[in-house]
């Protein structure tokens, strides 16, 4: 890791002995945990109570106006035997692989290609990036009037393998959904592995290259499994961000054609202030955060993130 | 740091600044009520709030406050426009939240009645106001026998707009019946010409095919038990056969190719019809009036044409009744401040549906619900116009859009489970046992 | 197949700089040809978007879409700023900034904590940042909106902001402890045998270190506030607390809808941060690089 700290010799994993969990002899502990109050209150205040709001509205009757009513277990029940509910749970599951699979590769590759300076490159970086840059509804709305089928690129005017009504046609509406969202996000996940491409040592490089091994060789054994913890982190916000795609697909396609791009939160949305049942619309949401909670779980597990281990050592 | 750094924060800080001081300076004009545009902010402090819907006859709307605002320097107005998307669970969340405006626009209907039911809205007892009105338009706000909002634009039936140059070209005439409205769609097939354009995306524009096609076959009755929430109300025989209809249409090309993607508030559907790419548009009136501001010159040249929908062979309903919105309406919020709800009502009584106001109307070729608009519009001599206040005279039955007359939750069951019909998604059968039980839950 | 050349490394190795060796720039066609693809499909949509707003409405249903303009006009630029959009960009400026100096703020201080306090409550409370990183904003939005109504800030920009910071905490946290932890021991330690408080540990040390941290954080939280919609489509209404993505929705939803209209909108609610992008393009890398490349 790069500190700009003038007295320790760079490169140095420096004491990582302690993680959190770590034993120590008990003594005066150096920070006070009362520093972490204002973020436990905010975060407990605006995220964790809401929750909680959540899943004790998910047992009322709420229409929006007026005071909830108490309902009991009926919300669960419709929600559970809803057929709905766990078609967006499979359509958005959909996505969140979906978008994995076409985003990682991609910017793996892109980020290793940008890797190198060079103002050709770093130009088109900056082109690239252009594309995070607009929002999300931005996005929608280009891509809604750039595919319209009777004026847009998708219609007569534009390219014959661009024909078809991509947005309409249940068949491929999630294919579009899962390739704009890629357009969209590239340009950060680019700049995650060009980050990480740079960091890794030409000595690595020249010695295979010494070796005799070839382009792919040197890709596959060295700048792969270097870019490891990129890909982690790259693949979290990613899995993080996909379950929060509610912007773009509600600008998009509202959840049409019929069912096909609505998903959990989208859902979630038109159940209760659409259909204003908001009590049913707490369930949905109930189940999205236990959703995101697995995942949480999962990567945090995966990713390592109560380890840490210096990539470089042994250099 | 060093000093490219430093030179660039100082640029950065700079645009920012700017930026900040142009907001600065903006925020201090008066709003810009121009062209239907939306309503600049920086309006005043207690000036009256009133919500308008973008679209149709919003430019009155504008107009109106305008002249208000003048005249009444001491009672301002302030108007605040939003797009039809969303506008619904705007209103609903704002009046939960105690934050609703003066003045709230809506189609009237069960919605309306939601509102009304729990305390928000205030009935308006001004004959000034309600004898003005056609009260075939105002029976959509009645509840209980009191008005309860005031109509702000035109009556608003669903007929076939139809490209004339586009059927001369083909040499058809435009359908009376059902079975001749099948019949045309190989006719224009084969030409490369889409029968009919559907913003299909937006699910509203496909309500109207249920609507007709129900009261054509079956006669009021079966909407008015739906709307009763009587029990398997939807299971009468006319829903399913009209289901199958609809899909017969869609399942012959009927529709242009890639109606599930166009979203009714691009235009597209519109631009479709006047471009010569589709023939015909089953779509409210208020589309004419759109397509008079988005291609002028079209309807100049007197090639947009209309007939009501079509009647169908051995239906029990009148071919004459008509669906659609009776008009759009503006209500008092009852937690509105007594000021404001007479700086509200005074507005009502002497800006809108005031001479000018129905002028700017009849101007778009629209017909405001008012007892007066028949002679005004005989003496302007225009075509559509008059059809439209023919057909509503002669309606016995006036059907307000369906996702308007039934509450919000069986309204989005309703517009999802037709969408899927329309998708060929779903069957007949299935669409009926998904919408009674909707029915159930009340 | 794509190959990468050899990377000038960040850290200095161990073996001794000069020596400059001659790239082998084979030019590496494949990845040359796919570079420049994924360029069209980037550019040929922003294309399209500063083309389509300089048209005039009228013509935007002929004229071919990715043509030149037959009647080009700044009509469009004119509208939207005239509707307001001075004010969308500053309530969007106000929120941006608002919430990430608090998600910072609030995140370093917990980070900090952290990564030199191991209580069980610190650790839990980590655990706890950790377990709510994937929590979904939408799940929460249902109380959080009637929260705000409560608290009487409903249609306000402070409504914005707090939540939005909320969200962003964990990600923030854990970006944050991830770098502090490399920061030695030793050198808190010969600060505080130096006699200083904590406070000043804070400002003097780890302040200006996790500067690099800190830009990472600033720019991802900041991109997420500008961008976000669904707070702004909840909790607020009028048009004085507009932002610019709902600005950008609500444009969308007219029945008689103006699309040159719209992608001026797009341009201009997009030209802020190209801007601030074009000026802070080498921050942005290193900062990124120092913050996540481990």
């Amino acid at each position: 890791m790069t500190t700009t700290l003038p007295a320790v010799p760079a490169g140095a994993a420096g004491t990582r002995g302690d993680g959190p969990g770590a034993r120590r002899r008990s003594e005066r502990q150096p920070v006070s945990a009362w520093l972490l109050a204002p973020a436990l209150i905010l975060f407990g205040g605006f995220a964790l109570v809401p929750l909680g709001g959540a899943v004790a509205l998910s047992f009322t009757s709420w229409n929006g106006l007026g005071t909830p009513a108490w309902l009991g277990l009926d919300n669960w029940g419709a929600v559970l035997t809803d057929h709905v509910t766990w078609l967006t749970l499979w359509i958005t599951l959909q996505v969140m692989v979906g978008t994995w699979l076409v985003q990682t590769p991609l910017s793996l590759l892109l980020g290793v290609y940008l890797a190198p300076r060079g103002r050709w490159r770093a130009w088109m970086a900056a082109v690239y990036f252009i594309a995070l840059l607009m929002s999300s509804s931005a996005v929608a709305l280009v891509f809604k009037n750039l595919l319209d089928p009777n004026f847009g690129l998708a219609g007569p005017a534009g390219p014959g393998f661009l024909r078809h009504s991509w947005l309409g046609d249940p068949n491929t509406v999630l294919i579009a959904v899962i390739l704009i969202i890629a357009w969209h996000f590239v340009p950060l996940h680019t700049l995650l592995y060009q980050a990480g491409a740079r960091q890794i040592p030409g000595s690595l490089y020249e010695a295979a290259q010494l070796d005799g091994a070839g382009t792919v060789r040197r890709f596959f054994s060295i700048t792969m499994p270097q870019l490891r913890y990129t890909i982690v982190t790259s693949s979290t916000l990613m899995l993080v961000g996909s379950l929060t795609y509610f912007d773009l697909v509600f600008v998009l396609t509202a959840g049409g054609p019929g069912y096909a791009t609505r998903l959990l939160p989208l859902h979630m949305y038109l159940t209760g202030f659409t259909a204003t049942e908001m009590g049913r619309a707490s369930a949905i949401a109930t189940i999205l955060a236990v959703v995101g909670l697995a995942l949480s779980l999962g990567l945090t597990r995966l990713s390592g993130f109560t380890r840490m281990q210096s990539q470089q050592e042994g250099l | 740091m060093s000093s490219t750094i430093a030179r660039r924060v100082r640029a950065t800080a700079a645009v920012v600044g700017v930026a900040l001081a142009l907001a600065a300076c903006g925020s201090g004009t008066t709003p810009q009520l121009g062209d239907g545009g939306t309503a600049a902010p920086g309006g005043s402090g207690d000036a009256a709030i009133v919500w308008g819907l973008e679209g149709g006859q919003s430019e009155s709307y504008v107009a109106a406050v305008d002249r208000w605002n003048e005249e009444h320097p001491d009672q301002p107005i302030e108007l605040q426009m939003f797009g039809n998307q969303g506008y619904k669970d705007k209103l609903r969340i704002a009046l939960g939240a105690g934050q609703g405006p003066d003045l709230m626009f809506s189609w009237g209907g069960a919605a309306l009645k939601t509102y009304v039911d729990a305390g928000y809205v205030e009935p308006i007892d001004d004959p000034a106001i309600t004898d003005r009105y056609l009260p075939s338009v105002l029976d959509t706000v009645t509840f209980d026998g009191k008005v309860y909002g005031a109509a702000i634009n035109n009556i608003q039936p669903v007929v076939i707009l139809y490209n004339d140059a586009v059927f001369r070209q083909v040499g058809a005439e435009p359908p009376t019946t059902w079975d001749e409205l099948l019949d045309l769609v190989p006719v224009f097939e084969e030409e490369g010409i889409a029968p009919i354009a559907l913003a299909g995306q937006s699910k509203w524009p496909q309500l109207p095919y249920l609507g007709y096609l129900v009261d054509r076959i079956g006669g009021p009755e079966v909407f008015d038990a739906i709307v009763a929430n009587e029990p398997d109300a939807w299971s009468h025989p006319a829903v399913t056969q009209a289901l199958t209809e609809i899909q017969t249409l869609v399942e012959a090309g009927g529709f242009v190719d890639d109606h599930a993607s166009i979203a009714y508030e691009t235009g597209a559907a519109d631009a479709l019809l006047y471009t010569g790419r589709a023939a015909m548009m089953v779509v409210l009136s208020q589309a004419y009036s759109n397509i008079k501001t988005a291609a002028p010159d079209f309807v100049e040249s007197g090639d947009l044409k209309a007939v009501p929908f079509p009647a169908y062979d051995g239906g029990a309903g009148d071919p004459a009744n008509l669906v659609g919105n009776p008009s759009n309406f503006w209500s008092v919020n009852a937690s509105a401040t007594d000021e404001h709800k007479e700086t509200v009502l005074a507005f009502l009584a002497e800006q809108v549906m005031n001479e000018e106001y129905i002028g700017e109307i009849l101007d778009r070729s629209a017909v405001p619900g008012v007892t007066t608009a028949r002679d005004q519009i005989t003496e302007r001599d225009d075509t559509f116009a008059e059809m439209v206040v023919d057909l509503t005279e002669a309606a016995p039955h006036f059907q307000l859009s369906w996702d308007q007359a039934i509450n919000p939750s069986q309204a989005e069951q309703l517009t999802t489970h037709l969408d899927r019909v329309f998708l060929l998604q779903t069957t007949p059968e299935e669409f009926v046992s998904a919408m009674n039980a909707t029915l159930d839950a009340q | 197949m794509v190959t990468t050349e050899a990377v000038r490394p960040a850290t200095p190795t161990a073996e001794a700089p000069p020596r400059r060796r001659r790239d082998r720039i084979r030019p590496n066609l494949p990845a040359g040809v796919g570079s420049l693809l994924w360029l069209s499909v980037v550019i040929v949509p922003v294309y399209w978007v500063v083309v389509t707003s300089l048209r005039t409405q009228q013509h935007f249903f002929t004229d071919h879409p990715l043509g030149l303009p037959t009647e080009p006009t700044l009509d469009s630029y004119r509208q939207v700023i005239d509707s307001g959009f001075d004010r969308y960009l500053l309530n969007s400026v106000v929120v941006t900034v608002g919430a990430v100096a608090l998600t910072i703020a609030v995140a370093l201080l917990a980070a900090y904590t952290i990564t030199r306090n191991t209580s069980r409550f610190v650790a839990r409370s980590f655990s706890l940042f950790l377990l709510g990183l994937a929590i979904p904003l939408q799940a929460a939005i249902v109380p959080i909106f009637y929260m705000i109504t409560k608290m009487g800030l409903y249609d306000t920009l402070l409504a914005l902001v707090l939540p939005t910071a909320a969200f962003a905490v964990p990600i923030t946290v854990i970006i944050l402890v991830n770098f502090l932890r490399d920061i030695p021991k030793e050198l808190f330690e010969s600060m505080r045998v130096d006699g200083a408080g904590e406070w000043q540990v804070l400002t003097r040390l780890v302040l200006p270190l996790s500067r690099p941290a800190i830009a990472t954080v600033a720019i991802y939280d900041g991109l997420n506030a500008w961008n976000g919609f669904l707070f702004p489509l909840v909790l607020t209404q009028s048009p004085e607390q507009r932002v610019l993505p709902l600005a950008l929705w609500a444009f969308q939803g007219e029945l008689t809808i103006n699309v040159p209209a719209v992608m001026a909108a797009v341009v201009l609610s997009a030209l802020p941060i190209f801007l601030l992008y074009v000026i802070g393009r080498r921050q942005l890398v290193a900062g990124l690089t120092a913050g996540f490349g481990k």
